[in-house]
């Protein structure tokens, strides 16, 4: 089905509240899930099949010159990130290695903003691979085409389904106190 | 009231350095109450979009009508403007009474609505008339930009289609009563339903600024909802056409019941709350700042204050709160006449507004001190429209990790002190909590210790959230942000709050918002004031009714006014009116 992008952040946002990611997390994962789905709307599917929580995120480093990541960039995605920039004020190394990276496109993307300029050793944007960051000018992402985005329908029911997780049922007081209620709305 | 004139005490906007001491300050403006007492200004979203319609000669003609005698099938209005052209589709169909609800569990309506910028085509007539009277339950296309919906006021409506028909004049104190022909129960835009999202409207250069699609939707709910009656009172008295005397029409308005799907916009979009109320009190300290008025000035000023009087003294609602601010708001203005208005002396004083606006300020509750900057922004067009093009953000955060968090603490320290400034000791300060509604995936309020589902909690609660990140850290912490939150994730949203709003004196609305005693009615007020809506009617602290377009010109006078012509709460005579029914 097609969907906007808004729609389409605003449902990535609770579902990735629904798998329990936290809030802040959940919102930069999203625009940059949005934005890789512009070129590559599979990675939705992805997320569903991911098969780690993000309490599996470990602490990382950030102070290092490579480190293998656990856990899956959807949740560690900005946790890394935060990880490169205090490496990049703090190592003296021109580059900083990242093993076990499972969505590189998404990680380059959460990485786009910070000062540094990734390049990518090993692997296709698809595949799990090693990414390298190189000491630098910063990278601005480019900018993401409007227009709408084509996910699969099971692709949407699953994240609809993960951001339902989220909802509470209305209560009998909500219910009674809703806008329009308690009036005769013939008159 | 006469149009106003640029007033020829105002100075070009870029010649007028404000003076700071003239602004009013971020914890004075954010208060939840004050917001909850603000009232729509020239700034507002409906007025600017009207202003514009008349400046750039849009049209608004019907190229398809297709309703039959009881006013049921479709229609197709074509909104001519500078840039590209829209499509209004509307659709109209008999409903029974026990369907008709203003409620979101609603599942039809009298009325449905979507603006297109696609042109009429079979394809596309057969594609909108399946998906738009199904509104959420449909599926729009980027060619959409907003998707809406209205019932009846049944009982004005067929008064006004009756008397129409039977060449009488439909009754005015039922139009002071109701205000308008039919009321919206939502109004979608964004990239909701598949609708195009706001950058894809922005990028086709007609609308730059937020909320202008939905605003002019709402004028043509109202424009379709006046030719509506003359169609069914036409068809009933078997005559080619009959008209709405042109005061009567113009009178109408959309009414709109609003609850508290909208509330949370405000916490979760501060930019844009910042630059809605900057431009709001730049505009402030800009009228504070004129150093003398004209005797006309003064006059157009009087002229305004009855305007005011009426439309307050016309203002109906059964809510007590709302009902006590009303007759105080009446008592107080009376004294603003007598005080300020009843000789010249405003002419011979030194900065006369802000003598006004102090002294007001001083006595006056809430509710008056807002009327009266909306109606002094109203006399000074040439000090206040150009902030209408300040009034967009993009809600993008600034989030620093290798900051000290010792410099987090003391943005906290130096632009949340509210929320330092709060106390969560009792359970009364956290009574309430936000949630998204399963039946409706929209927000709602619950009682914390009563109801369940707090784990699942919106994360609104901005002095709450702002406590809590202060106490996590020391005064002599030597972590960078980035460290805090490889421990703290929780802590990433506020901590990205705190970073990006930083500055932005008029970003949060300075108030615990879990509060017992915080109603979320404030919250709605505020936007709604700043789209424009008027004739506040709470019907609870979570809902209200309101008012929108009352006494705008409509589609056909857009070509024969001035862009001053619709003024604050009431209509100007310089537009010529048509010859009646």
């Amino acid at each position: 089905m097609t969907v906007s992008q808004t729609e389409l952040h605003r449902v990535l946002q609770k579902a990735l509240r629904g798998l329990g990611v936290a809030d802040g997390v959940d919102d930069e994962v999203a625009d940059a899930m949005v934005a890789v789905a512009t070129v590559d709307p599979d990675i939705v599917e992805r997320l569903l099949a991911v098969d780690v929580t993000p309490a599996d995120i470990p602490m990382i480093p950030h102070d290092v010159a490579r480190y293998a990541i656990a856990g899956s960039v959807f949740f560690a995605g900005p946790a890394i990130a935060d990880a490169v920039s205090g490496w990049s004020q703090r190592a003296q190394a021109q580059s900083l290695v990242i093993d076990g990276v499972d969505e590189v496109a998404l990680l380059s993307r959460l990485l786009g903003h910070r000062l540094c300029e990734t390049r990518v050793n090993r692997g296709t944007d698809r595949a799990e691979g090693t990414l390298t960051v190189v000491r630098g000018i910063g990278v601005t992402p480019s900018a993401t085409a409007p227009g709408p985005i084509t996910v699969s329908d099971v692709a949407w029911d699953g994240l609809k389904a993960l951001a339902a997780r989220t909802y509470v049922p209305e209560s009998t007081r909500s219910r009674a106190s809703g806008a329009g209620a308690n009036l005769d709305d013939n008159e | 009231m006469t149009a106003l004139t640029n007033a020829p005490d105002d100075r070009p906007p870029h010649q007028a350095p404000i003076d700071p001491s003239l602004r009013r300050s971020g914890p004075t403006v954010m208060r939840l109450e004050r917001l909850g007492a603000f009232h729509p200004t020239r700034l507002s979203f409906a007025r600017t979009l009207v202003r514009r319609m008349i400046r750039e000669r849009w049209s608004i003609e019907p190229i398809s009508w297709d309703l039959d005698d009881d006013g049921y099938g479709s229609a197709v209005l074509k909104i001519s403007t500078p840039t590209t052209p829209l499509y209004f589709y509307a659709f109209s169909q008999s409903i029974a009474p026990e369907e008709r609800t203003d409620r979101v569990i609603a599942e039809r309506w009298d009325t449905t609505y979507a603006l297109s910028t696609a042109p009429p085509s079979d394809r596309t007539r057969a594609r909108l008339a399946r998906e738009v009277p199904r509104q959420e339950a449909g599926r729009l296309e980027a060619s959409e930009w907003v998707l809406s919906r209205a019932n009846k006021s049944v009982r004005f409506f067929e008064h006004v289609v009756n008397a129409l028909a039977n060449r009488e004049a439909p009754s005015d104190a039922l139009l002071e009563d109701v205000g308008y022909l039919m009321r919206t129960t939502a109004v979608y835009g964004n990239g909701k339903f598949g609708l195009a999202d706001f950058d894809v409207v922005r990028r086709s250069g007609l609308f730059a600024l937020p909320f202008q699609a939905e605003m002019l939707t709402v004028y043509l709910v109202r424009e379709f909802s006046v030719r509506l009656v003359e169609h069914i009172a036409a068809r009933r008295a078997h005559r080619s056409s009959v008209s709405l005397p042109s005061p009567f029409a113009r009178a109408l308005g959309i009414g709109n019941a609003t609850g508290l799907g909208m509330a949370p916009f405000l916490v979760t979009h501060p930019r844009l709350l910042h630059h809605w109320m900057n431009a709001r009190e730049t505009a402030l300290a800009r009228v504070r700042a004129v150093e003398s008025i004209t005797a006309q000035t003064l006059a157009d000023a009087r002229s305004l204050l009855d305007q005011t009087h009426h439309y307050v003294g016309a203002w109906q609602t059964d809510d007590q709160r709302q009902s006590d601010a009303r007759a105080k708001l009446v008592t107080e203005l009376e004294r603003v006449r007598t005080d300020w208005f009843s000789d010249d002396a405003l002419t011979n004083h030194q900065r006369p507004w802000d003598q006004l606006y102090i002294d007001i300020d001083q006595w006056a509750s809430l509710e008056t001190v807002e009327l009266i900057v909306a109606f002094l922004l109203e006399l000074h067009p040439t000090l206040v429209d150009d902030l209408e093009h300040t009034t967009a953000a993009d809600e993008q955060w600034s989030y620093t990790p290798t900051m000290p968090v010792r410099e987090l603490r003391a943005l906290c320290e130096t632009h949340y002190g509210w929320a330092l400034a709060l106390a969560f000791d009792e359970p009364k300060a956290e009574q309430q909590f936000w949630y998204v509604s399963a039946a409706k995936e929209e927000p709602r309020l619950g009682a914390r210790f009563e109801e369940p589902g707090a784990e699942h909690e919106l994360p609104i609660d901005i002095g709450r959230q702002v406590h809590r990140l202060y106490r996590a850290t020391e005064p002599d912490d030597l972590r960078t942000v980035g460290e805090l939150l490889q421990a703290q994730p929780a802590l990433r949203g506020v901590v990205r709050r705190v970073q990006s709003l930083a500055g932005l004196e008029y970003a949060e609305i300075q108030a615990n918002l879990l509060d017992a005693d915080a109603l979320p009615i404030h919250m709605l007020r505020c936007k709604l004031a700043t789209f424009g809506a008027n004739r506040f009617d709470p019907k609870s602290n979570l809902w209200t009714r309101i008012t929108l377009f009352q006494n705008a010109p409509l589609a056909g006078e857009l070509h024969r006014c001035d862009e001053n012509a619709w003024a604050l709460f009431g209509a100007s005579k310089s537009i010529t009116d048509d010859a009646g029914a």
